[in-house]
C-alpha cells in the first residue's frame, strides 16, 4: 500500500491549525477525488497519490488545494471536460489530464477556470485534449510549468487553442510548453499581463494570438514552427523583449504579424529563418529597436497603412529581401540599422556609412504591389534588375532608406 | 544501325574536343566553389540552378550551331555516301545532345552526390532537356541560316529572349494589367518558355517557393496538379521535338 512519506506532513506543519489534508488513492479511505473535494473545506488540501480516475467532470468548487502525487492521470474519455475550476484560490498542481471530449459546439477544456481569482495551475501534463488550459473572466492567476500537446491530427478546426484567456487581466504564464494545439497561447481582452519564458511550437495556426489585449508583456518567450508564426491584432501599449520567433515558414506564414497595433515597443527579439520577420499592416507609433533579424524570406514588410514607427539599431543579416514596403512614400523611420547587404563606406571613420542605405530591392517593392509577380523568383532577369536598381537608384519608386546606416553589428546581447 | 554507327563516329570526335571538357569542368569547378562556400541544400542548389539556367542553354545553343556549320564539308562528303540525309543529322544530333548531357550531369554530379534530395534530380532533369531543346534548336537554326555569323547571331538573340528578356516581357505584362487577375495569363507565359519551365521546376520543390507569398499556392496548384505537370512536360518536349523535326524536314530538301 502506498502511504504518505514522511516529509508530507513536515511540509504542512505550519499550516497544520488551519487547513486538513484529504489523502485520495486506490486504496485510501477517499477513492474518488469529487468525493474528497466534497469533504474537504475551505483552505484544505487534497492530494492525489497516483493512479487513473475516470470520474467525468472533477469539479473544483471551493478554494481548496489539488496535489497530485507522481502525477496522478485525469481522463475524460474523450467525452468530459475534465477539470472545471469556478472558485477563487485553488491551487491545482502535478496531475496528468488526458482526453477530454471533443465538441463542435463547446470548447470542451482541459482544465477550465471560470469565474474565479487568484487561481495557481502549476506543472501539469495536458494530452490530447481540445482545449489544452481555458482561464474565462479570471483574475490574478498564475499558470506555470504545465506542458500541453493537443490532439495534433486533423486540423485546426478539430483541435483547440493550447492556453486560452479570454476576459481577463494580471494572469501570469510562465515556462510552459505547448504543441500541436490550434493557437499556442491565444488571448482575447486580456489586460495587464505577463507571459515569459513559454515554448510555444508546431501547433496548426498561430503560436501566439491575441486580439483586444492592451499593456500585456511578453518576455523570454519561443515561438516555432508554428503553422502561420505568430498574430498580434488590435492592441496597444504591448512589450515583446528577448523573444525567438523561429522557422516559421510557409507562404502565409509570419515571425510576427502586427495588425493595427500601436505604441508597443519590440526590443531584443530575434526573428531567425522566417517566410517574414515582421509584417506590419496598420501598426503606428511602435518601437522596434535591437532586434536581431537573420535569415529570414522578407526581414520586415510595411504596408502603406503602418505610420510613425521607428525602426533602429537593429541587425539585418542575410535576409532575401531586408525591407519590403507597397507604399512610394515612408511615413516611418529607419536609422542606425546595421545591413549585411550594406555596400557604402566610411571615410571620417564614425561607424556610420556615408551614403544612405536603400534596403527595398526593386523586386521587393513590384512583388509587394503585384503578387504575380512571384513566379519570376530566382529569375536571372530580376537579380539582373535588382543589381542595376541598387547602381543606379532611379526605377524604384520609394523614398524608404537608412540615412545613417552602422558600418558594425549593434552588441545589444549582454 | 546506321544511325548508331553515324552517332558513335561524332560522339568520338566530340570525345577529342577539349573545350567541351572545359565546360564540364567550368560547371565542376563552380558546384564545388558553392559547396565549399555554404554547405546549405538550398543555397548550394540555388545557385547551381542560376548557372544552369543561363550556361547550359547558352553553351548547348552556341556549341552546337558552331559545330554544325564547322562540319558543314564533312556532312556534305558523307551524302556523297549511300546515307539518309536525316540519318546524318540525327546521329549528330544525338551524339551532341547525349554528350553535352554526359558533360553537365558530370559538372554538376559532387553537389548532387553531397545531397541527393529530389529537388538535385529535378536540376539535373531540367539540365537535361535544356541541353536537348537548344541542341536541336541551334540545329534548326543552322539549317535554315547558310551563312555562319547570321546563325551564330539569331542564336545568340534566342538564347538572350528566352534567358532574359522573357522575364522581362511577362513582368512588363504583370505591371501594365496588374489590375486584372493574370494568375492564369502568367502560367501560360512561363509555359511556353523552356527556361522558366525549368527554373519552377527546382524552385517550387525548394523552401524558396515560400517568397512567392500568395501566388506560390496557385502555382504550386497547377504545376504539382497531374494536369500542369502533363502541361510542363508537354511543353518541354515538344520545344526539343519541334525544332528537331523542323530541321530534319529543312534539311532533307535543302539544296547543299
Amino acid at each position: 500500500m502506498e502511504r504518505p512519506t514522511l516529509s508530507l506532513p513536515l511540509l504542512s506543519l505550519p499550516a497544520l491549525a488551519l487547513c486538513a489534508e484529504i489523502y485520495v488513492c486506490e486504496r485510501c479511505e477517499v477513492k474518488s477525488i469529487n468525493e474528497a473535494i466534497k469533504r474537504a473545506k475551505a483552505g484544505d488540501k487534497v492530494i492525489v497519490l497516483g493512479g487513473t480516475y475516470r470520474e467525468g467532470t472533477i469539479n473544483v468548487n471551493k478554494p481548496i488545494s489539488l496535489i497530485g502525487k507522481n502525477y496522478p492521470t485525469l481522463d475524460g474519455e474523450g467525452k468530459y471536460e475534465v477539470v472545471r475550476i469556478t472558485a477563487s484560490g485553488v491551487l491545482f498542481s502535478g496531475f496528468r489530464v488526458v482526453n477530454s471530449g471533443v465538441s463542435e459546439l463547446e470548447d470542451i477544456a482541459g482544465i477550465k477556470v471560470v469565474n474565479a481569482r487568484k487561481c495557481v495551475i502549476k506543472d501539469n501534463v495536458l494530452k490530447n485534449n481540445f482545449w489544452g488550459i481555458y482561464l474565462a473572466k479570471v483574475r490574478d492567476c498564475v499558470l506555470e510549468g504545465n506542458v500541453l500537446e493537443g490532439r495534433g491530427e486533423g486540423s485546426e478546426v478539430y483541435t483547440g487553442n493550447g492556453i486560452h484567456l479570454w476576459h481577463c487581466s494580471n494572469v501570469k504564464i510562465l515556462n510552459n510548453t505547448i504543441r500541436r494545439h490550434r493557437d499556442g497561447i491565444y488571448f482575447e481582452f486580456v489586460k495587464k499581463s505577463h507571459i515569459e519564458g513559454n515554448l510555444s511550437e508546431e501547433n496548426w495556426r498561430y503560436g501566439l494570438h491575441f486580439m483586444f489585449s492592451h499593456d500585456d508583456t511578453y518576455v523570454r518567450n519561443t515561438f516555432r514552427r508554428n503553422g502561420a508564426g505568430v498574430a498580434v491584432m488590435y492592441t496597444k501599449r504591448v512589450l515583446m523583449k528577448e523573444n525567438r520567433f523561429e522557422e516559421n515558414w510557409g507562404g502565409s506564414s509570419y515571425g510576427l504579424l502586427l495588425k493595427a497595433i500601436s505604441d508597443s515597443t519590440i526590443v531584443n527579439n530575434v526573428f531567425y529563418k522566417n517566410t517574414t520577420g515582421i509584417l506590419m499592416d496598420e501598426t503606428q507609433r511602435t518601437l522596434i529597436k535591437h532586434n536581431d533579424f537573420v535569415s529570414n524570406g522578407w526581414a520586415i514588410r510595411v504596408w502603406a497603412n503602418s505610420a510613425d514607427n521607428t525602426i533602429t539599431e537593429n541587425n539585418f543579416l542575410g535576409n532575401t529581401f531586408e525591407v519590403s514596403t507597397n507604399s512610394k512614400e515612408n511615413p516611418n523611420t529607419f536609422v542606425m540599422n546595421y545591413w549585411s547587404s550594406y555596400r557604402g563606406y566610411d571615410l571620417n571613420r564614425d561607424g556610420i556609412g556615408d551614403i544612405p542605405h536603400r534596403p527595398v530591392k526593386l523586386f521587393s517593392y513590384i512583388l509587394e504591389n503585384n503578387p504575380e509577380a512571384g513566379v519570376l523568383v530566382k529569375s536571372f532577369f530580376v537579380e539582373l534588375l535588382n543589381r542595376i536598381e541598387s547602381v543606379f537608384p532611379i526605377v524604384i519608386p520609394t523614398k524608404l532608406q537608412d540615412p545613417k546606416p552602422l558600418m558594425r553589428r549593434v552588441r545589444w546581447r549582454s | 544501325m546506321r544511325l548508331l554507327g553515324l552517332t558513335l563516329f561524332d560522339f568520338k570526335n566530340l570525345v577529342r574536343i577539349k573545350a567541351l571538357w572545359a565546360y564540364a569542368f567550368f560547371l565542376w569547378a563552380v558546384g564545388g566553389v558553392f559547396l565549399y562556400l555554404s554547405g546549405d541544400e538550398t543555397k548550394v542548389l540555388l545557385s547551381l540552378l542560376s548557372i544552369t539556367l543561363l550556361i547550359v542553354p547558352l553553351v548547348s545553343v552556341l556549341f552546337s550551331i558552331t559545330h554544325l556549320y564547322d562540319s558543314a564539308n564533312f556532312i556534305k562528303l558523307l551524302l556523297s555516301q549511300p546515307v539518309k540525309r536525316s540519318e546524318v543529322l540525327l546521329g549528330k544530333f544525338l551524339a551532341l545532345s547525349v554528350f553535352l548531357s554526359f558533360l553537365f550531369l558530370l559538372g554538376v554530379l559532387p553537389a548532387v552526390l553531397r545531397f541527393r534530395g529530389e529537388a538535385f534530380l529535378l536540376l539535373v532533369l531540367s539540365g537535361f532537356f535544356l541541353t536537348f531543346i537548344y541542341t536541336a534548336l541551334a540545329f534548326l537554326i543552322g539549317v535554315f541560316f547558310e551563312e555562319k555569323a547570321r546563325g551564330v547571331s539569331v542564336a545568340l538573340i534566342l538564347w538572350l529572349y528566352t534567358a532574359l528578356i522573357h522575364d522581362g516581357f511577362i513582368l512588363s505584362v504583370i505591371y501594365l494589367f496588374g489590375d486584372y487577375p493574370l494568375e492564369r495569363v502568367v502560367i501560360g507565359l512561363t509555359l511556353v518558355n523552356p527556361v522558366d519551365l525549368a527554373r519552377l521546376l527546382v524552385v517550387l520543390r525548394t523552401d524558396v517557393a515560400a517568397l512567392m507569398g500568395l501566388s506560390e499556392a496557385v502555382f504550386k496548384e497547377f504545376f504539382g496538379s497531374g494536369f500542369g505537370s502533363f502541361l510542363s512536360a508537354l511543353s518541354l518536349i515538344l520545344w526539343a521535338i519541334v525544332p528537331l523535326l523542323l530541321a530534319l524536314w529543312r534539311f532533307r530538301r535543302k539544296d547543299l
